[in-house]
């Protein structure tokens, strides 16, 4: 009976939270294919313009200028899905008990979780990727017209595999947060804070402690640390929800 | 006993918090496949706490319930279960959430049923489910509820919010649904009117305790109605309630002996013998032997 009730043929929860989800997603790519238009754009005409010595500057359209705001907007992303995460995926059907309802479908509410985490976790890995590698390429190409060090935060988070890190971290801990609070506001507010410390932490102290400063290790480092901090808060939040909902022994 | 269980429960207790007091103490009883039960009692008698325990929304502080003879939660794709608030996705249409139904449910679901149940109310299906009114949004719960064709259908107060029409209607449906798929019902009310012409089985709670447990036929019958001269002992039967008023006394009692011949003796209501338990609460606990867990 537990065998039926987990098979995956009595159930399609993906397509369920896509469905619940769908302004989110649409805001996402959005998001996505503006900062990729964006990052193509300092590419193709404002570095190129930076090295003719006779355009005017422009304080809004300076590559650095622009290529800087582009950076902390990117490394704040994380911020913004853990509210997300915490609020709207999570603590908002705690709050007014629509999560009741999914739950007495024929699935687990560990299934439901498992299912509203992977349903947002692949479009926010698929976006990151594909904007950590333009960010990247924009950067590297762009090297003489760029004055910011790969060691600021503004390049270091968004540049590589920590961003995606720092990203499924925000999910984990959102969903965390919700678990716990069983409310929209406080799960948002846990989970912006908690995520804003890991970017900081992550983004300007960990390059700190290394003897040598390399872009490389000082990447893969935090990117394992992020995804065991990641695996812990998953851990943490699946253990809740199965004392909140009585799944003890059934959980995944 | 007879036939296979739908609910069991042993010693079961509920308790809020550590030091929460208990909203179910102490519960035993066994509601037999098939029927068409009512849970009664007052309001905070611990119906709802009942009914989500035995959804496998909560987990008992003590005790044991088994649900379609395993553990609650293990036979979530058997049984639906409509809260009293009536939950779902406000940010969803009627339409979306029907499709949400079937995509939760994918082996069970009968999406010709929850179209009807829709449908017979008026319900356009692209309203947003924030926009209907209590008794639409029960509409839709219900509709979701049935669809899945459950063998357990659980409802808390499901017809609190409709009007006569419409509950009339509902409970046409789910008496179909008993009817021709054998679906054992589940339904609290505080109002006993609104169950008593449909269930054919009786639970109340009362105090966090079930207090009566049993087919109402059965419940009825072992049940008497007793007027008898004021000084009549009545030592020789359990004594439900018992009120003198001058040289009479007007007793409910369950005989446990032939009666006198002189007492003037008849079947009560349910009504009656719903509110002398309510009113006793010294009075024991009666169950019929089906029904003892």
């Amino acid at each position: 009976m537990t065998a039926l009730a987990m098979s995956p043929t009595t159930a399609r929860p993906r397509r369920a939270v896509l469905r619940l989800h769908r302004p989110a997603l649409i805001v996402w790519g959005a998001f996505v294919l503006l900062a990729v238009g964006a990052l193509l754009w300092v590419h193709l005409f404002r570095a190129p313009s930076a090295r003719r010595p006779v355009d005017q500057y422009f304080v809004f359209t300076d590559v650095n200028n622009v290529m800087n705001f582009l950076g902390e907007v990117l490394s704040y992303t994380s911020v913004a899905v853990a509210a997300w995460a915490g609020a709207a995926l999570v603590g908002r059907e705690l709050e007014n008990g629509a999560a009741r309802f999914a739950w007495t479908q024929s699935l687990t509410p560990a299934r439901w979780l498992t299912a509203q985490l992977g349903a947002a976790a692949l479009p926010l890995t698929a976006g990151t990727t594909l904007l950590g590698l333009v960010y990247a390429w924009v950067w590297t190409a762009d090297q003489d017209v760029l004055v910011s060090d790969w060691s600021y935060d503004r390049v270091l988070v968004p540049a590589g595999p920590m961003a995606v890190a720092l990203l499924l971290l925000a999910l984990a801990v959102g969903a965390l947060a919700g678990v716990a609070t069983g409310r929209a506001l406080p799960a948002l507010s846990v989970a912006a804070a908690v995520t804003c410390t890991a970017r900081y932490f992550f983004g300007r102290e960990w390059d700190t402690v290394w003897p040598v400063r390399r872009y490389w290790p000082v990447q893969l480092s935090a990117t394992v640390v992020l995804l065991v901090l990641t695996a812990l808060a998953l851990v943490a939040a699946y253990a809740l929800l199965g004392r909140r909902t009585n799944i003890k022994g059934a959980a995944v | 006993m007879t036939g296979t269980a739908a609910i069991e429960a042993a010693a079961l207790g509920k308790r809020f918090g550590r030091r929460g007091g208990w909203a179910l103490r102490d519960c035993a009883f066994r509601l037999p496949a098939g029927r068409v039960c009512a849970v009664v009692g007052p309001n905070g008698a611990g119906k709802s706490t009942l009914l989500a325990l035995a959804a496998g929304l909560l987990a008992p502080s003590e005790g044991e319930i088994t649900v379609l003879g395993g553990r609650p939660g293990a036979a979530r794709e058997r049984v639906s279960y409509v809260a009293q608030d009536k939950p779902l996705y406000p940010q969803l249409t009627v339409a979306e959430t029907l499709r949400m139904g079937a995509d939760l449910n994918t082996d069970r679901w009968d999406a010709s049923v929850a179209e009807r149940v829709v449908a017979d109310g008026d319900l356009n299906p692209k309203s947003n489910i924030r926009a209907l009114s209590g008794g639409q949004r029960t509409r839709v719960a219900l509709a979701l509820a049935l669809a899945k064709r459950p063998e357990l259908l659980l409802l808390d107060e499901p017809m609190a919010d409709l009007d006569p029409l419409a509950r009339h209607q509902m409970m046409g449906l789910l008496m179909a649904q008993a009817a021709e798929s054998g679906t054992t019902i589940v339904m609290s009310s505080h109002v006993l009117a609104e169950l008593e012409d449909s269930c054919d089985h009786l639970l109340l709670v009362d105090g966090g305790q079930v207090r009566i447990a049993g087919e109402i036929d059965e419940l009825l019958a072992a049940h008497r109605r007793v007027s008898a001269p004021a000084d009549t002992v009545l030592d020789a039967h359990t004594v439900v309630e018992s009120r003198t008023t001058g040289r009479q006394l007007t007793a409910l009692i369950r005989p446990l002996a032939p009666l006198a011949a002189d007492w003037q003796t008849g079947t009560p209501t349910l009504e009656e013998l719903v509110l002398s338990y309510l009113r006793n609460p010294q009075a024991p606990t009666t169950k019929t032997p089906e029904t003892v867990a």
